[in-house]
């Protein structure tokens, strides 16, 4: 059967459910964090007055304009899109294993590639509407704060950075794709993208987050800053050779493991 | 064209080194047949039709459905089978009308109308727009039987189709797998615990058990095989017994808790004339109080075959 069918039918599973909605709810606090750090960024005294910021509480995330706020939204879509799209990849996945609806998608005319392949369609798109969706209320929240610096050629050159690293982030998820499949449900996967997160970290502290795939994403989008090495091609090209050994592995698991969910 | 809706051959399932779950069972099930397969709990029944739906890989043998050797990726074969595997699953979140539409487009029916004839003959017409989360267990049932009707399948492979439905859900099932069989001549293969129905339904058992295929029958065998006795009670029932051993009858001595001791015959002179036993006792001065031909049922024939319940290893 088609491709089309079977995204047709996946795009329906997510709609229904809660937990691409509550990813997406999720996700829209970032922005909305962010422009409040740049309120009392702006004006720290100001914030205390109004209870925002603690007596003896000092912000650190550095001054309050557009670069400022942009390098923070970056880093929000590429450390805490790791975990919430995980979660969606998860549910869009495992879902199948956890309610034993996996037996209504085997032994069907559809083959079972194209189930994963459309499952791994309907994340990507929905966690790339996620992704844009909160691109744009930060550019809102940052417009309506009033920051100062803008400079569009600036802007747009972070905003491809940050494309650049959720388009990664979501292509590293076909890895929790392929756990929820042999952990049948939903905790492997998850399990898998905290171990991930937090290697991700150590490497990067050793000096060699700029070669591991689950890292080059965050440093992209400029977590880390000036000490970590930057990414290369090579370095991109490793996180496309795990996307597509994931994905494969995927849906060899798919149509060779037995099925006893 | 293949006679056989099912062949398998020397199919075997082997978990690790030691569970044995399926052990070298030779099944042919022809077109147009209701087979319905027993088995106790962890006797291989559900690895069995998995392998028949290419959901597990034998370890040795095959299947083969239509001819065609069963495989996963085998597409065209699946446009002929429809399933029901162990308990009835949906998506909680859509309503009954969406998850058969889900599925007709997974199993690429074109004809959207197809969902309304299934509901109307599942009767789930009242809980068409219902979310699946909130259905009774028979209902639920009933939607994965829809499901599996959906594409007009040529083989129907039901694990437990009857579960969860009442005693009228029940005779309906039966009666709608009866008219799909009869007038157009689609196999079932199901599994069922409900005894009695299978006794009412299939054209022919097997009965598996510890992995293997113990028996297979068809309906007029099953007739033939089974126990069938005479029951006679009588006041002095031992001489009652010797009034029959006497008469050149070997009548065996039952005690049953709670009730007055019985004497079964199983000579085909008493089977087929009781009135003449009455005669017989009555003439030797011990009247019977009780007569009764007595029939095994198939849950006494299957407890037999299997060893009275004894479970799989």
């Amino acid at each position: 059967m088609t491709l089309r069918a079977a995204v047709a039918t996946e795009f329906l599973k997510a709609r229904r459910s809660r937990v691409p909605w509550g990813v997406a709810a999720g996700f829209s606090l970032a922005p909305l964090v962010m422009g409040l750090f740049m309120v009392i960024l702006k004006d720290p005294e100001g914030a205390r007055a109004l209870g925002l910021l603690g007596a003896k509480a000092q912000l650190t995330a550095g001054t309050a304009d557009w670069p400022t706020f942009l390098n923070l939204l970056g880093q929000a879509v590429a450390i805490g899109g790791a975990i919430l799209f995980a979660f969606l990849t998860a549910w869009v996945f495992g879902r199948e294993f956890a309610d034993r609806t996996i037996r209504g998608l085997l032994a069907i005319p559809t083959r079972r590639r194209t189930i994963v392949v459309a499952k791994s369609v309907v994340t990507a798109v929905w966690a790339l509407a996620i992704t844009t969706w909160v691109l744009a209320l930060g550019l809102v929240i940052g417009a309506l704060v009033g920051l100062p610096g803008w400079s569009a050629g600036d802007a747009a050159g972070t905003i491809a950075a940050i494309a650049l690293a959720a388009v990664l982030t979501i292509g590293l998820q076909t890895g929790a794709a392929f756990f929820a499949g042999v952990g049948r449900g939903y905790i492997a996967p998850l399990a898998w993208t905290v171990a991930m997160i937090v290697a991700s970290q150590v490497l990067a502290v050793l000096g060699w987050g700029s070669w591991f795939p689950w890292s080059v994403p965050a440093i992209l989008a400029g977590a880390g800053g000036a000490q970590v090495e930057p990414v290369t091609l090579g370095g991109v090209a490793l996180v496309a050779l795990v996307v597509v050994t994931s994905l494969v592995a995927t849906i060899v698991w798919w149509e060779r493991a037995d099925q006893t969910g | 064209m293949n006679d056989l809706a099912i062949a398998t051959s020397g199919l075997t399932k082997l978990y690790g080194r030691d569970v044995l779950a399926v052990d070298r069972v030779d099944l042919r099930v022809a077109r147009g047949e209701i087979y319905a397969f027993l088995g106790l709990n962890g006797a291989g029944k559900s690895t069995t039709i998995r392998m028949l739906l290419g959901m597990i890989r034998p370890t040795a043998g095959h299947a083969e459905l239509f001819g065609e050797r069963v495989t996963a990726g085998a597409t065209g074969l699946w446009r002929r089978v429809g399933h029901l595997v162990e308990s009835a699953t949906a998506y909680p979140e859509l309503t009954v009308r969406e998850n058969l539409d889900v599925a007709r487009r997974l199993a690429g029916v074109a004809d959207g109308g197809a969902v309304d004839r299934m509901i109307e003959r599942l009767a789930l017409g009242a809980y068409a727009g219902r979310r699946a989360a909130t259905l009774s267990l028979g209902n639920l049932q009933r939607l994965a039987l829809a499901r599996a009707l959906l594409h007009e399948p040529e083989l129907l492979v039901l694990d437990e189709p009857s579960n969860g439905l009442d005693p009228a859900g029940v005779i309906e099932i039966r009666e709608l797998l009866r008219t799909l069989a009869r007038e157009r001549g689609i196999s079932v293969f199901m599994s069922s615990h409900i005894l009695g129905e299978v006794d009412r339904l299939a054209t022919r058992i097997g009965i598996v058990h510890n992995g293997r295929l113990i028996e297979e029958l068809d309906s007029v065998a099953l007739e033939h095989h089974r126990d069938r006795r005479l029951e006679v009670g009588a006041r002095d029932i031992d001489a009652a017994r010797r009034a029959l051993l006497a008469a050149g009858m070997e009548p065996t001595l039952r005690a049953i808790d709670g009730q007055d001791p019985r004497l079964e015959l199983r000579e085909l002179r008493a089977l087929d004339e009781p009135d003449g036993i009455a005669g017989l006792l009555a003439s030797a001065g011990t009247p019977p109080t009780h007569l009764a031909l007595a029939r095994e049922t198939l849950e006494d024939h299957f407890m037999r075959m299997t060893g009275g319940g004894a479970t799989a290893a």
